[in-house]
Parts: structure tokens; sequence; C-alpha cells
């Protein structure tokens, strides 16, 4: 390839803000995940109603990948099948396996529950709002392995099977939650070079 | 019946998160799946449970699903020709 | 490209590979009626590991799905020389929902309860008691898991970062699982009938299976893992594509990797769920990648859908296909669908094999496909 890969944007969300390359563009009043979500959604002035259906987690990433991907068009011809979607995570679906489980006992099983309790759901919506249909993978580590990651994705660019990536990291268990994403491609201009160090940088700011 | 129409429209608002609809707004001949509500094929599973919940019905396979659901006029007749069964 | 050194199948058929493999080529099924698994007390069809298997086993405290994982291992690296130790040898998982079948019987969610519940935390306890040094790679994508985990492990050989990975997958019939599976209307009323006009819904099963691939061929006769690709429909979170265009992508991507062409494929080995849905748009794709007058199998009557397992269970029985010169027979076939019947063998077929097709699909809109070839 031509041009070296950089990180071309990201978008971390925690602590009721998010932030969009280091900047602050969403502050939600203190508040639960779910109250955040929606305030997030509503600055957001999309029409997406199936935003609403979703799990806690599934919320969190399609927040995350609105901001990060806004102004990129995947559904161009030969793109969204050569657009990849590597994500990590530690807690799977525990969140709604657990809403999931008490639902079962005090009632009936929820199919709209039920659905989310894969931890790579929330990747699936990710790929239906954003027209992607390339490589989509979600790895469960403890902690988020920047070095693995950034290892796996180099060598899918190495091999010539997508043009841009979107990884990153996302968690949700109860009032915990952290959405770390970064779009990934070769770019001439961009500054910051696909390394671990600057995904680790990018990570803990 | 009107009662009856009226809780269903609630269940529905409720159950399937259809945040931006109020129940007073659903028509009780409106289509509620495709164009209407919007609703999915998760959606009818969902209120498939609801019924079974709340009104004791069991809709199988065997039922006509997509035409029992179709709209809260069509729910509300099943739910009054489909007592619950005694226990 | 990776090579296939050695693998193992733990499954109610059978506690080996071969074992496996012999009863599904005579066409046993694993399915059976069973009580008491869901809680509203309905008999629901399924294949269950039997009772007491795990006995021979150190306990350790492991869980019924790390002992699965520890067994299949256990065979599979008694095969052939593996440094587990290395760090040049990395375990790979597969699994949907590890552990969950232990809420099934918790009064409640303590803590420690959340812990085992970790994927990875099951991951690193299975690896570990084989003595591995390096942090395992788990991949959780719903029902492709197992084919994912063999293209990630196929992909960790090739980048020069390893030499061995040891691939295993399992998970476990649970009550959570069940009434998911239940409250979708998405079970058979009886054992399931993949690719059949009357099919009505899964069984669910469980199983376990490993596959050590390496990236050196070993001595004499091998089967390859010459390509794969992963692919999401982009349309809905549990529906499959209505067109199977996007399987279909994954499947070129993969004949493409192995440098051939859907006229070399000698047999599919597909998802085949039994859903009026999969099934209808697995036969879609095959005919958009010219795979459609291949024999095809489905290896779900037999022994139930095993999930996260199920891509590493059944690519164990593709390559023994292909050494073993045997076409699979489709437990649970009746008659074949109408449109774009796919032709289906209900005996076994001996014939001569060289290239397998495996396929799979999941919740998440997610697909898989591995193309498996005989030197």
């Amino acid at each position: 390839m031509t041009h070296s890969l950089k990180l071309l944007r990201s978008c971390s969300i925690q602590n009721g803000t998010i932030q969009v390359d280091g900047t602050n563009v969403f502050a939600g009043p203190p508040a639960t995940f779910a109250a955040f979500a929606t305030a997030a959604f509503r600055a957001l002035g999309i029409e997406y109603p199936k935003f609403h259906k979703m799990d806690n987690l599934a919320k969190l990433g399609f927040l995350a990948a609105e901001h990060l991907l806004a102004g990129q068009d995947f559904r161009a011809p030969g793109l969204a099948a050569r657009t990849g979607v590597v994500l990590a995570n530690a807690t799977s679906s525990l969140d709604t396996d657990l809403r999931y489980e008490t639902q079962l006992r005090q009632r009936l099983a929820s199919p709209a529950l039920f659905v989310y309790t894969l931890p790579n759901i929330v990747v699936g919506e990710l790929c239906i709002r954003h027209g992607i249909t390339g490589e989509n993978l979600l790895f469960m580590t403890e902690r988020y392995e920047p070095a693995a990651q950034v290892a796996y994705v180099a060598n899918l660019f190495a091999k010539q099977r997508i043009d841009r990536c979107l990884g990153g990291w996302i968690d949700l268990l109860g009032q915990e939650y952290r959405a770390f994403f970064y779009l990934v491609g070769p770019s001439s201009e961009a500054a910051l070079p696909y390394t671990t160090a600057n995904v680790e940088t990018l990570f803990i700011s | 019946m009107q009662d009856l129409k009226l809780q269903l429209k609630e269940l529905l608002v409720e159950n399937l998160n259809l945040q931006d609809i109020k129940p007073e707004e659903i028509g009780d001949d409106q289509p509620i799946f495709g164009e209407g509500l919007g609703l999915d094929s998760i959606d009818a599973l969902e209120i498939i449970v609801m019924l079974q919940q709340h009104f004791g019905v069991r809709l199988t396979k065997a039922d006509n699903g997509p035409q029992v659901l179709a709209t809260v006029n069509s729910m509300a007749e099943y739910i009054t020709t489909h007592p619950q069964p005694k226990k | 490209m990776a090579y296939i050194a050695a693998h193992n199948i733990l499954s109610p058929l059978g506690a080996t590979s071969a074992a496996t493999f012999a009863a599904v080529a005579a066409g046993r099924s694993a399915v059976a009626e069973h009580a008491g698994l869901l809680p509203s007390g309905e008999l629901v069809w399924a294949a269950r590991l039997p009772a007491g298997w795990a006995q021979a086993l150190p306990a350790d405290g492991f869980s019924p799905f790390e002992l699965m994982l520890i067994a299949s291992i256990q065979d599979a690296t008694s095969q052939v020389e593996v440094a587990l130790t290395s760090e040049r040898t990395v375990f790979v998982f597969a699994t949907t929902k590890g552990n969950i079948g232990l809420l099934d019987e918790a009064a409640e969610v303590s803590p420690a309860l959340r812990g085992r519940l970790s994927l990875a935390a099951s991951a690193r306890a299975v690896a570990r008691y084989f003595g591995s040094v390096v942090v395992p790679v788990v991949v959780s994508n719903a029902c492709i898991s197992g084919v994912a985990a063999l293209l990630v492990a196929q992909r960790l050989l090739a980048s020069g970062q390893y030499d061995t990975a040891v691939v295993a997958g399992a998970d476990t019939v649970s009550q959570f699982v069940l009434t998911g599976f239940q409250a979708f209307q998405a079970l058979s009323a009886g054992p399931c009938k993949p690719f059949s006009a009357d099919r009505d819904g899964i069984n669910l099963g469980e199983a376990a299976a490993t596959i050590i691939l390496t990236a050196a061929p070993p001595d004499g006769p091998a089967v390859r893992l010459a390509g794969g690709a992963i692919s999401n429909d982009a349309n809905h979170i549990s529906g499959p594509s209505r067109t199977g265009a996007e399987l279909a992508q994954a499947i070129g991507q993969a004949l493409a990797e192995a440098e051939l062409t859907a006229a070399d494929v000698d047999f599919v080995s597909a998802h085949g769920t039994a859903t009026p849905y999969n099934d209808a748009m697995e036969a879609k794709a095959f005919a958009l990648s010219g795979v459609q007058q291949k024999p095809v199998h489905s290896a779900k009557g037999a022994l139930g859908h095993t999930l996260g397992a199920a891509g590493l269970v059944e690519s164990v029985l593709s390559v023994l296909s292909l050494t073993e010169g045997c076409l699979l027979p489709t437990a649970g076939y009746s008659q074949p669908m109408q449109l774009e019947a796919l032709p289906i063998a209900r005996t076994a077929q001996p014939a001569a094999l060289r290239v397998g097709l495996k396929t799979a699909s999941g919740f998440g809109g997610c697909n898989g496909a591995l193309i498996f070839t005989r030197l």
C-alpha cells in the first residue's frame, strides 16, 4: 500500500461525556447511563427509533460510532465490504444477561432482551447503521490490550482485506461504562501513525 | 372493549420502547408493522409474550400471527374470543 | 494457510472426533426429548452430553463448560507434540455464553458468580491448566464463533507471531439459552429438519471441539485451512439477510484466498440450523456463490446447534470428510425445500474429496466461510 496506516479519528465515551479527538462534544447531566444515552441520542438530532430498543451496550456503541463516523459514507460501492469492525470487550453482555434472567424468573422470557444477550450484537447494530459488511469481530479480554488489537488489524490491512477499520474497546456493566473507538486507514495527510503506543495514549487520555 | 384497546396501546408503547409515541396516538385500526409504528419481527415476538403475560393467551404457529397482531383491533378481537384457559 | 495437526470433538455421540464422525456417518442423532430443561416443564428436543460424562476428569473447581474444553483439548493435544508452554503457542477460544449455565441454578448473583461468567476468565483458567504462558484469545461472535476462531488463529499464525494455535470451542445447553430460543419461537417441535420443506426450527446441542493449527506442515499428508472470510449482512440483528449476498461475499473471499473457484468445491458443510429463514438464506447464498449443486450437509440434525462450538465441531467433521473420503448424511432431512432445493444425502457416500467449504451465520448478522483442502 502507498500510504501507511494512520489513526483518522477517535471517540471516547465515559463518565457522562463524549469526546471526539480529545474535544468534549457532549456532556450529559450526572445521571444513569440510560438517561445519559437518551440525552446524547437526542442531541444527535437523528431519526433512528431502533435506538430505543437497544440494550445499554448497543446504545453505547451506537453513540460512539455515530460520532466517530459522522460524515463517512460506507455505502459507496466496494467500501462497505472493505470496512472492518474489530472490537474488544470484557464483560460480554452480562448487563443484559442479568436483566434477561431477572425477567425470566419474574415473568416470561423476553425475546427483545434475549437477542442482546450476545456481546457481538453491538457490532451488528453498527454494521446495520453504517452499512458495513466487511470483517467484523469481537474479542473478549479481561482488560483492553491495544498491542494485540493493533497487530491483528494491521495484519488485516497488510493482507489487503480491508481499506478502513473501526477498532477499539467497549464495555458496560451497570453504571460502569467505557467506549473507545477509533477509525484507522491509510492516509498521507493524517498525522497519527497507527501504533500501539498511540492507541494507548488515546485510550488513557 | 375500549379499555382493553387502550390497555393494549399502553402496553405496546411500554414494552416496545416506543419513546416518541403516546398510546392515544395509535389508531385502533392502524397497521402497526412496517410503515405503521416501524415494528419488526422481534417486536412481534415480544408482543406475543406480552399477550401471554397480561392476558394469558398463547399464540402458536397455528394461529395466523401476522393477522392477529396486525392492529390493536385484531389483537383485542383475539383476546376477547380466546378467554384464558381455566387452570 | 495453516495446517491441521490434530483435532477432537467431544459430543453426545462420542468423546473423540473418530467416534462422533462415525456416528454421524451412520446417520445417528443425539437429539432426544428432554423433560426438566425448561422452567415451564415443557418437553424440548435437544442434544445433551450424557450425565456423568466428566466423571473421570479432575474437577479442581472447573465448571461443566470449562471441563468440556479441557477434555477436548486434552484429547487433541495427546495426538501430537505441542509446545503448550511456549510463547509461540497461542490458545484461541470460541464460545457464545461460557459459564452461563451457572446462572440457571443460582439463587442470587454474587460478585463471585459474576466473575465466573467472564468468558475471558474461563479461557485464562483453561489455558493455564495446560501451562500456557500466553494471554488466550477469545472470540465471541454468536454462532460463527467457531469459524471465526479458526480464521483468527490462521491469521495469527500467518502474521508470524505464533507457530501453533490450539483452537477450542464449547457451549452448554442451558435454561438461559433454551428459554430465549423458545421466546424466539425458534425451537423445533421435534428433531430438527435441516434444509427440508417442513423444517420448523432448531434443536440446541452441547459439545466441545478442538483443532490444533500449525504454521508449518506436519509430516505426512495434511488438511489445510486454505482460506476464510467473515462478513456482515448489515440488515437485521436476528433475522438473516433475505438475499444471502453477504454470506456469498464471504464464500467468494474464502475461495479467493485459497486460490480456488466454486467449481473446485467438493462438498459444503452448511450452517443448516433448520429455521425457515436460515436455510432459505443459505440456499440463496450457495446459488449466488455457484456451489448450489455441490453435496451439502448439516450436522445440526445429528448434534443439535452447538452455538459457539458449532463452527469448530463441524469443521472437524469436514476435515474428516476429506481424510476419510466420506460425504456425510443429514440426519432429520425430510423433503427438499421447494425453492432452491439442495443435494442432501440421507446416507453417507464414499467419495474422493479434496476441497470442503464450511459456512456459518449468526445473530448480529455475521457470516463466516472457511475452505479446507486435502493435499
